[in-house]
């Protein structure tokens, strides 16, 4: 029912270049190219049906059960005040950590891992639309731009969103 | 003898089922008997719209009964308590609302356990918060 | 040579009196007195016989008698000469009046002789008579001529009139009859058309006859839709009611089946809460849930029916109301084209009325047309034969006027007054 695809929480033991490239898991987004730390990333699954909860905040669009586990899902998009993502029977997340906390993060397609020389990271640019609060850094390869996201970060400041109960969330 | 359980009442708004501890539950009845005031209704759990049943929900210390409208009372389940879990940490820190105290996994699909005591709390504030009815 | 007697003679003859040698002296006194009697006789009524101068007394007795009836025949043959040429003049001057009457033609006046006679009276009476009467015919003659000339005149006048007229006429009548001729034709175009006509119309008629006979099967059928419309909206009706009968019997056992239901909610919850005691009570409670949903789901079964029921009498109803809506469309239309069928044989009827009508009068018009013309052309021949014939009395006229005129100058030359 869902893939499991474990990645290394760090780049492989021994490689020689172990300080000089960072390796990122990529994802789409809304139309744009956004990575946080691939160490992060404990599995991609499969979207389950999806448990509303009430009261709760728009990032979380709601709860799914995965191999007995219920995980929240969280929606980078509707944090920043992009658009929900559209949430399909293709829709994949990936299963993150971060600190104690456990979320499925949904995209709109997953990239999967990439690599990025720690010298081509760049700053993130001064505009600050939504997501450029939660940027650690663009990133480029052959493809394109990649807008690294500092996720601890972003759940962190989502927690602290936290819609205050009574006002009928949802 | 056999693992603990916990006796939960299902019942549904609108298209949901949730479920309940009964010791939050005085009775059921219809919401016709129970009068106008003292009715519960829009909370978090949703609209609701055949409105059949009413679950009187024990009052807090002394306080007065309410009664939780709902669409249907499924009936009673007894559920092994190893099948119930929390809520997610994520989940229960950004919802402030302490309306959903754990889920039950039926079928690998879960059902959300309302604390109905609070629920009817909840609601009530929010009531007095903004008058508009929900 | 004859000798007249000494009687007068009747005849207006002018005999000279022969004349005659002297005789010879008679030698004798007798001789002498012999001569003079001749003489006398011979109408010398003045001889003397002078007795005196016979010695003889016989021969002087015979002349003194002769002398004295001499004188007396003397005195009487001078008278009766006398008269004689009274009456002689008269006669001639009886005739010269004649003569003049023929002559002149003068009337007027009467006869005057200058010489009276007894003998003459009836010759001038009768003369005077005779002028009487030509005086008379004379008169009359000529009124008579003058009325004629008048009346000749007039005739010519109108005879003339009357030939133009005629002719007029004639003329006249030769257009009328060549306008009858026309009309004669006119009206066959007429018959015929109306012939048609009248065939069209029957034509018509029976079309619109079986149509109105079919509208009346169609109303028939129409009637018998709604009829039954009606059939069906009773068993409906019907239907409707007990429909409604079960559904309030349902209704109720709904409500006892929910609570009933609430019942065993309800024991369900307490037996839960009172936990393992409780249990027995909890499945006994969950029973009887079950028998009440069981019994919930017969009624819902029930309702879903009873609803597709009045689902489709309701359907039923509405075709059926549609049925009886139609039907009475059907039947308004129906009547509207009967009405307008009826409008139509009516209208036929008339038409086909009307075309007879016409077909008589055309054909009476024609039979009157040929009858017309029949009589103008007898009044032609008679008008052909009126001018003829005034032509006729024209000249007839004319020659009579001539006549009359001539008649008039000859009249004229009667002098009457």
């Amino acid at each position: 029912m869902s893939q499991a695809r474990p990645f290394p929480a760090a780049p492989p033991a021994g490689a020689s270049n172990a300080g000089q490239d960072a390796w990122f898991f990529c994802l789409r987004i809304l139309g744009g190219r956004y990575a946080f730390e691939a160490s992060l990333v404990t599995e991609v699954v499969r979207l389950g049906p999806l448990t509303r909860l009430p009261a709760a905040p728009s990032f979380l669009p709601g709860v799914f059960t995965h191999r007995g586990e219920v995980l929240p899902v969280l929606d980078i998009g509707q944090m920043v005040g992009q658009g929900a993502i559209a949430i399909r029977a293709s829709t994949r997340a990936a299963v993150v950590h971060c600190g104690p906390w456990k979320v499925a993060v949904i995209s709109d397609g997953l990239e999967g891992l990439v690599v990025i020389p720690r010298r081509n990271l760049e700053a993130s640019p001064a505009e600050s639309t939504g997501m450029a609060e939660f940027l650690s850094g663009v990133a480029r390869d052959k493809n394109g731009t990649i807008a690294v996201l500092d996720l601890p970060r972003l759940v962190e400041a989502a927690r602290s969103r936290a819609v205050p109960f009574g006002s009928g969330g949802t | 003898m056999t693992e603990p359980v916990s006796e939960l009442l299902m019942f549904q708004v609108g298209a949901r089922v949730f479920a309940s501890t009964v010791r939050d539950v005085v009775r059921i009845g219809n919401v016709a008997a129970a009068g106008s005031d003292g009715l519960i209704e829009g909370t978090s759990l949703g609209p609701t719209f055949a409105r059949e049943r009413g679950i009187v929900v024990a009052a807090p210390e002394g306080g007065v009964e309410s009664t939780l409208v709902v669409d249907q009372v499924l009936g009673v389940r007894s559920v092994p308590e190893s099948e119930i879990q929390p809520l997610p940490a994520f989940a229960a820190a950004v919802i402030r609302s302490g309306a959903v105290s754990g889920l039950v996994l039926f079928d690998e699909a879960p059902t959300l356990i309302v604390d109905l005591p609070t629920l009817v709390r909840e609601r009530l504030a929010a009531a007095l918060a903004s008058p508009s009815p929900a | 040579m004859a000798q007249s007697p000494a009687r007068p003679s009747k005849k207006p003859t002018r005999k000279p009196a022969p004349a005659k040698a002297p005789a010879r002296r008679p030698t004798s006194d007798a001789a002498t007195l012999a001569a003079a009697v001749a003489e006398f006789a011979r109408g010398k009524f003045d001889v003397k016989f002078r007795p005196e101068d016979y010695a003889d007394p016989g021969l002087r007795l015979v002349a003194e008698a002769l002398d004295s009836a001499g004188g007396d025949v003397g005195t009487q043959l001078k008278e009766f000469n006398e008269r004689v040429q009274n009456v002689s003049h008269g006669v001639d001057e009886a005739i010269e009046a004649l003569i003049r009457l023929v002559v002149q033609g003068d009337l007027s006046g009467e006869l005057r002789l200058s010489v009276t006679d007894a003998t003459l009276t009836p010759l001038i009476a009768g003369i005077g008579q005779v002028m009487e009467t030509l005086k008379r015919f004379a008169t009359e003659i000529r009124e008579a001529a003058l009325q004629l000339s008048t009346s000749s005149a007039e005739v010519l006048a109108a005879a003339t009139q009357n030939e133009s007229s005629t002719a007029a006429q004639a003329s006249a009548i030769h257009e009328t009859t060549a306008t009858m001729e026309e009309l004669k034709g006119a009206s066959h175009q007429i018959a015929e058309n109306a012939q048609m006509v009248a065939a069209i119309a029957e034509q018509t008629l029976t079309g619109a006859r079986q149509g109105e006979g079919s509208i009346k099967l169609f109303m028939a059928s129409m009637e018998k839709v709604r009829h039954n419309a009606v059939e069906v909206d009773e068993a409906i009706g019907k239907l409707s009611k007990r429909v409604e009968r079960i559904g309030t019997v349902v209704e109720v056992i709904d409500e006892i089946a929910d609570r009933s239901d609430l019942l065993a909610l309800n024991a369900a919850l307490e037996g839960a809460k009172a936990g393992e005691a409780g249990r027995g009570f909890s499945i006994v409670a969950a029973e009887m849930r079950r028998l009440a949903e069981n019994v919930m789901e017969s009624t819902k079964e029930i309702k879903n029916l009873i609803t597709e029921i009045r689902e489709s009498t309701h359907a039923a109803k509405q075709a059926s109301d549609g049925n009886k809506r139609e039907a009475s469309e059907g039947e308004k239309l129906g009547g509207a084209a009967m009405t307008s069928v009826s409008g139509i044989l009516t209208g036929i009827q008339e038409t086909s009325d009307a075309a007879r009508v016409i077909h008589l009068a055309t054909q009476q018009q024609r039979t009157a047309t040929e009858q017309v013309v029949l009589s103008m052309s007898e009044i032609e021949e008679v008008t052909r034969s009126a001018q003829s014939g005034s032509r006729q009395a024209t000249g007839a006229a004319s020659e009579l006027t001539k006549l009359a005129e001539r008649l008039a100058e000859l009249v004229k030359r009667f002098k009457v007054d």
